[in-house]
Order: structure tokens, then C-alpha cells, then sequence
């Protein structure tokens, strides 16, 4: 098309720069600093010993031992006994089960209750998202603690009774982190790409949005397990939590509050790995949300 | 033979809080097998909700839009979904976010192969294989397992016209496909997918707003302005014999080089009318150089040229010397 030829991009090619930049980030686990690693190490510690305590030949944790009440460590009873003369180390250990148990369980029922909700809202928005925004509302602003009430009192104080309610008052904070991510992510482009690639809105869902919000609902998860623990801590320190003699570390709190002048141990002891624990769990919920927003905001 | 791609009176219409918004007013296109048409036009002209709309991502208003028989426009959810990607497939502008950042290149492509052509896990991803390798993607097999963040732009826009030819569709649109690219690699972008049109006989749609990048690889141009198709013509003929003021303006608008450095471009006065209550008349009077009383009252329809297979919307055309009488009737395509 000689003189009319606007043709320059081809002309004006110098170079072929046709290697990729390829600047793969710093290791992970250097990225999360010591402070990750310890809280990691403390739940492992805990996990281990929970998972493990029947294996671990301890001390019957409800063998009552009334000659020896509120005594000091010993090589029988490693972290002394408390106000009943019962083994702290074994009502620990065995709390422990019950305290992770409830914190895990209730929370990946909320986890996989309110992801689903909130992905669907997020993504088909309209009527259905109403409802179900409407739903969590009023989820929210319903007081917990009066359902608890009721649902124990009614129903029983079965381990799994507690999970099912703090599972269920945890879903709105899934389903409202699920929909904020959802709602961006539906916007992007590889949504539309998939849907030109003949993509149903179903493998959309499935394929494109849900490996984009496991990381973030996942952190988020870690961080409703602190929560979830510390609920059934409070149930328990009320006595609406799993009846005893069984050791949750709330009723140990509980349990060593009337003899604080006399054994203080006996409260504090549960109530520091009760801390060291959550403690824990925030930090690392913390950094690791730390490094995936960095992931995230990379890509 | 009847074209692969027949639009007729397109129109897509957006609601927007002033009133419908007609992004897409009355365009009509055809297109044979294994050719290329350049569709051009300034940011907001409608070519990318054009581009959209020929899959129905955008919902079409009114109109048909023809596929090898078959109407678009009325095929339910599960046939539409048989065509995208499989006979017609779209390029987007920014390979940067057409790709999903949490999955592999591998399983990306493998993707659409598995669900198509119901292929094994195992021959998608030796077919995904393949296809990097033929859009010129080095050592394949290790890209096969990266993450769309460890490639460059030029990489991941080679990764999307990969995915996009999985399925050796017989329609390939690519929307602004460099746009979003460093200068140097879009023309090894271009020139990549205009040898993958060949070698692979599908027709293309090249959308850009530059003239340049669709002169030298489309058989036929039409530009867009406001919403319509205001010329169309083999592209050759389209730069020897600009008859739309708003071409002209489009042609002079690009950088040259035989000009001094440091030559002032020629900008195009003005801005876009409004699309929710466009004026009357020709939608780009209020820009025209050329402008006359009539084209503030009537518009003009997109009108042929008589003698040759050129259309234009203008009551006032740009004039152009007489085809020399040999070479009335068809004039050659690609006019290089």
C-alpha cells in the first residue's frame, strides 16, 4: 500500500526479548519470620499430645485422689494435681482433645456452610444473594449466647451438640468473607475468559473462583479456630459445655477459680497453655494472612 | 457459499441510570472461512462489546448473529456453550488477567480440552503440550507447570492464544490483543496469530483502535464510531480510497515515519457523543472537519460506493479520484 502504508509496528521490531521474566519469591517459610514458626511448633506440641493421650500411659484425668489436693509437681504428677487431687497433666492433655475437637470441628462446619453460601451469593447475586445476606443479618445480630443457652438446655450438652452451635453462629463470617472475595473475583477476567471457553456457571464456581478463595478463607478459618476454642472456654467456665467430670480447659478454669488463694496452679496453669494456645493460633493466622494478601496483590 | 459469519442489525443495549445505553447500534458484518477482518475504532466505540457480544457474554438486544447456520442469538445456555471456545473463541486484551493466577498453565489449557473434546487427563496435557510449543512458547514442558505470575506479558498472551486454539475453532476473535503489551512484542503477538490463521484456515476478527496494527494482516477493515460501522471496505481499498471524514482523521492521527521527529500528531478534536441521547445527524458532525448544514439533521445510513465493494457513512465524502474502469467491481484485498 506504498505511500498510504501506517504499517510501523512490524518495522519498528528490534529486538525479540522472548525470554519470560521468570523472578520466583523468596521461600515461603523464610517470608513467615520465627515468630510463625514457634506458634506453629506450641499448637503441634498441643495437637501431638491431644491426639496421643490415650497412648501416653498417663494418669486416669478423673481419678480423684482426695489425700492430695492442689499438691505441687511431682514425679507421679508432673504439673501437680488440682482441687479434687485429679492429675493436671492428664486433665490437660485430655482437655486439650476436647478444647481442639470443638475449636476444629465447629469451624470447618462454618467453613464449608458459609463459603458455599457466601460463593453462590457473591456469584449469582440478585434475589438469592438478598436472602442470604438477609440471613446472616439477622444470624449477627441474634444473641449468641441466648441460643446456646437454649440449644443446651433443650437439646443436651453432647460434644457434638456444642460443635453444631458454635458451627452454626460461625457461618455468617465465612459467607460474608467467601461473598467480599467472590464479588471481586467474578469482576476479573478470567472469569469471562472461562465463560467464552464455554465454561457452565457451575465450573466457573468450581474450577475458577474456589482455588482463589481457598487461601484467604482458610487464614480466616485459622483465625475463627481462637475464636471458636475460646467460646467453648467460655461455655465451659458457665458449665453449659461438655458435663463433667470430662476436663475441658474452660471447666479447669472454673473448677480451680474457688481456691485461687490457696492453689493458685490449679486456675493458671489451664488458663496459660489456654492462652499460649489462642496466642498462638492468632500470630500464625496473622503472618500467614500477611503472606498470602502479599501473594495475592503479586498476581 | 454462504459466509461462516453473518451479523445483521446488531444492536446491544446497556441500562444505565440516565436510560438504555446503546453500545452497539445496527451493525451488520459478514465474514468468510479463513479470512481476517480488522474492526477499528477509538476507546468506547463499541468494538469490544461487539467482540463480546458475538458469544452473547454481553446480552444482544436485537439482531442476528449467523454462525455456519446457526443463530446465536437464539441458541439456549447448553448449545451456546458447544460454540464458545470450540468453534469461535476469543483472544482478550490483557493477558494479565485472563488467566487464572491460582491454577497452572498445564491445567488451564488441559481445561478446556478435557470439557470439549472430552479428551484424557493424560493426552490434554500432551495436547497443551503441543500448543505451547506452536505459539512459540520455549522449553513447554516446565511452562506446562508455572503459574501465570512467572511468565512475562508476551508469554501469558501466547498462553491465551494457545487455550484459545485448543479447540481449532473455526472463528478466532482477538480483542486488542497487544494492546496491554510492551511495543516490542506486540508485533511478534500479531504476526503469531496471523500464522496460526493460516496454518490453521480459521477466520478472524482483529479488533484494535490502531490502524497500523490491522493494515498489513486483515483482507478487510470496518471502522466503528459511535456505536456503527461508518465505512467498510477491502483493506487496501480502504487506505487508497478513505472516502469517512472520520477515517481520514483516524489516518492522520498515526505517526509516521518519513515525518520529522517532533511533527505534532494530528488529534482528533472533541469527544465522542453521548450514547444514552445522541444528537441527530451524523454521529460524528460535532468533530468533522467537513461538516454541513444536513449533517447536523439526517444521518447518514452506511451507503456503497457503487462501483466498488466499499460502504461508508457520509453525505459528504472525502473525494477521491474515479476508479480507473479496469480495475472497477472487486479490488484486490491486502493491497500490499
Amino acid at each position: 500500500m506504498a505511500a498510504h502504508s501506517p504499517d510501523l509496528t512490524t518495522e519498528a521490531i528490534i529486538v525479540a526479548p522472548a525470554a519470560a521474566g521468570v523472578d520466583r519469591p523468596p521461600r515461603a517459610w523464610h517470608r513467615l519470620g520465627a515468630s510463625f514458626w514457634l506458634s506453629v511448633a506450641w499448637l503441634a506440641l498441643v495437637t501431638l499430645v491431644a491426639v496421643a493421650a490415650p497412648a501416653l500411659h498417663l494418669a486416669d484425668p478423673n481419678l480423684q485422689d482426695l489425700t492430695d489436693r492442689g499438691g505441687s509437681a511431682s514425679p507421679q504428677h508432673l504439673l501437680g494435681t488440682d482441687g479434687l487431687g485429679r492429675d493436671m497433666l492428664s486433665r490437660l492433655a485430655w482437655g486439650a482433645r476436647i478444647s481442639l475437637t470443638v475449636g476444629c470441628a465447629s469451624t470447618l462446619l462454618g467453613m464449608v456452610v458459609g463459603t458455599l453460601l457466601g460463593m453462590t451469593a457473591g456469584y449469582v447475586r440478585g434475589r438469592p444473594e438478598g436472602v442470604v445476606v438477609a440471613t446472616m443479618d439477622a444470624l449477627l445480630a441474634f444473641p449468641a449466647l441466648v441460643l446456646i443457652l437454649a440449644v443446651t438446655t433443650f437439646i443436651g450438652h453432647d460434644i457434638s451438640i456444642i460443635v453444631g452451635v458454635i458451627g452454626f453462629l460461625g457461618i455468617p463470617a465465612f459467607a460474608r468473607v467467601a461473598r467480599a472475595n467472590t464479588l471481586a473475583l467474578a469482576q476479573r477476567e478470567f472469569v469471562l475468559a472461562a465463560r467464552a471457553m464455554g465454561a457452565s456457571e457451575l465450573r466457573i464456581i468450581g474450577l475458577e473462583i474456589l482455588p482463589n478463595i481457598v487461601a484467604p478463607v482458610l487464614t480466616f478459618g485459622l483465625l475463627v479456630v481462637a475464636v471458636a476454642m475460646i467460646a467453648e472456654g467460655t461455655l465451659a467456665f458457665l458449665g453449659l459445655s461438655v458435663p463433667p467430670p470430662a476436663a475441658s480447659w474452660g471447666a479447669m478454669v472454673a473448677e480451680g477459680r474457688g481456691d485461687l488463694d490457696i492453689w493458685p496452679q490449679v486456675s493458671l496453669i489451664p488458663a496459660t497453655v489456654f492462652f499460649l494456645t489462642i496466642f498462638a493460633l492468632n500470630l500464625a493466622a496473622d503472618r500467614l494472612r500477611r503472606v498470602v494478601e502479599v501473594r495475592e496483590s503479586r498476581i | 457459499m454462504p459466509p461462516l459469519l453473518e451479523v445483521t442489525d446488531l444492536c446491544v443495549e446497556f441500562r444505565t441510570e440516565r436510560g438504555p445505553l446503546r453500545a452497539v447500534d445496527g451493525v451488520s458484518l459478514k465474514l468468510e472461512a479463513g479470512r481476517t477482518l480488522g474492526i477499528v475504532g477509538e476507546s468506547g466505540c463499541g468494538k469490544t462489546v461487539l467482540s463480546r457480544s458475538l458469544l452473547r457474554l454481553t446480552p444482544v438486544t436485537a439482531g442476528r448473529i449467523v454462525f455456519d447456520g446457526r443463530d446465536i442469538v437464539t441458541m439456549d445456555e447448553s448449545e451456546l456453550r458447544d460454540v464458545r471456545g470450540r468453534d469461535v473463541s476469543i483472544v482478550f486484551q490483557d493477558p494479565m488477567t485472563s488467566l487464572n493466577p491460582v491454577l497452572t498453565i498445564g491445567s488451564q489449557i488441559a481445561e478446556t480440552l478435557i470439557h470439549h473434546l472430552r479428551m484424557s487427563r493424560r493426552a490434554a496435557r500432551a495436547r497443551a503440550r503441543e500448543l505451547l510449543a506452536a505459539v512459540g512458547i520455549p522449553s513447554p514442558d516446565a511452562r506446562l507447570r508455572e503459574y501465570p505470575h512467572q511468565l512475562s506479558g508476551g508469554m501469558r498472551q501466547r498462553v491465551t492464544i494457545a487455550m484459545a486454539l485448543a479447540c481449532e475453532p473455526r472463528l478466532l476473535v482477538a480483542d486488542e490483543p497487544t494492546t496491554a503489551l510492551d511495543v516490542t512484542v506486540q508485533a511478534q503477538i500479531l504476526d503469531l496469530l496471523k500464522q496460526q490463521q493460516r496454518e490453521r484456515g480459521m477466520a478472524m476478527i482483529l479488533i484494535s483502535h490502531d490502524l497500523g496494527v490491522v493494515a498489513g494482516r486483515t483482507d478487510e477493515i470496518a471502522v466503528m464510531y459511535a456505536g456503527r460501522i461508518v465505512e467498510r471496505a477491502p483493506t487496501g481499498l480502504l487506505f487508497r480510497r478513505t472516502r469517512m471524514p472520520y477515517t481520514e482523521a483516524l489516518l492522520r492521527a498515526i505517526p509516521r515515519l518519513e515525518h520529522a521527529s517532533h511533527t505534532r500528531l494530528l488529534a482528533i478534536g472533541g469527544r465522542p457523543p453521548d450514547l444514552v441521547d445522541p444528537a441527530p445527524g451524523c454521529r460524528f458532525a460535532p468533530r468533522c472537519s467537513r461538516v454541513r448544514e444536513r449533517c447536523r439533521i439526517d444521518e447518514p445510513p452506511l451507503m456503497p460506493d457503487g462501483a466498488a465493494d466499499h460502504d461508508f457513512a457520509c453525505w459528504y465524502p472525502v473525494e477521491v479520484p474515479d476508479l480507473p474502469p479496469h480495475s472497477r467491481g472487486r479490488v484486490g484485498v491486502g493491497g500490499t
